[in-house]
């Protein structure tokens, strides 16, 4: 697949699953900064459950721009905060405590949410497969605008 | 005159800046935790704020919203960055 088909995707979530905002790139390795994105963050606050992006060509692996990123927004929020990613290969989650020290382990995660195909497909990614090999159901979560 | 906007600790507030030349970011992050660590901003107080708490910030500079800088002055957010990237 070529990679111009590739883009990195970010959301907000809410409880549920629901995705209370997204936007995207244009690339499969990076999302620039926003200020639309953080105004939408900060606007969102008390009601974000979870960060997730898309790393397209992968690795499933939070990179040292995500570190840092997501290092100064529990500093901003004040509280920490759940991130995941989402790779052609898994899903990795992990939270970003507030205290400043040592981040802890991400975790792959087995059962992914039902969120997590819409968030491949919209990164031109392809669908996760069952045990069997067929693709899971796609179900769009319902998106607040 | 400049308004300091520090979004920290889940707070987001103004802080008058008496200033008449034109800051850097590095300026605006020294005196941000300057700001921070005496309490110049209320409900917002951390006395051992590290020198390099906003270190992963950006500065975004608007002027007010009818271009008069002298009389209205211009804003300036310190927010923290939000890039996302696999490299």
């Amino acid at each position: 697949m070529s990679h111009r088909l590739l883009r990195e995707v970010f959301v907000l979530l809410g409880e549920d699953g629901r995705i209370l905002w997204s936007d995207a790139s244009e690339s499969p390795v990076r999302l620039p900064d926003s200020r639309a994105r953080w105004e939408a963050i900060w606007a969102l606050r008390g009601r974000i459950v979870e960060i997730a992006h898309s790393h397209p060509i992968g690795p499933l692996a939070f990179s040292r721009e995500d570190a840092t990123t997501m290092r100064a927004l529990v500093s901003a929020l004040g509280r920490p905060l759940l991130f995941s990613i989402v790779a052609p290969g898994g899903m990795l989650r992990r939270v970003e405590s507030i205290d400043g020290g040592e981040a802890p382990p991400a975790r792959v995660v087995e059962d992914e949410p039902h969120w997590t195909n819409a968030l491949r497909l919209a990164s031109g990614m392809q669908a996760a497969r069952d045990k069997s090999g067929r693709a899971k159901d796609l179900v769009f979560p319902e998106t607040e605008k | 005159m400049a308004v300091l906007n520090i979004t920290y600790n889940g707070l987001s507030a103004d802080y008058p800046l008496d200033v008449d030349y034109q800051l850097t970011d590095r300026d605006v992050r020294r005196i941000a935790v300057e700001v921070v660590r005496s309490g110049g901003i209320r409900g917002l107080q951390v006395a051992n704020l590290g020198e390099h708490a906003f270190d992963d910030y950006v500065v975004d500079r608007f002027d007010a919203p009818n271009g008069d800088r002298d009389r209205n002055g211009r804003r300036i957010y310190l927010r923290p960055k939000v890039p996302f990237g696999c490299l």
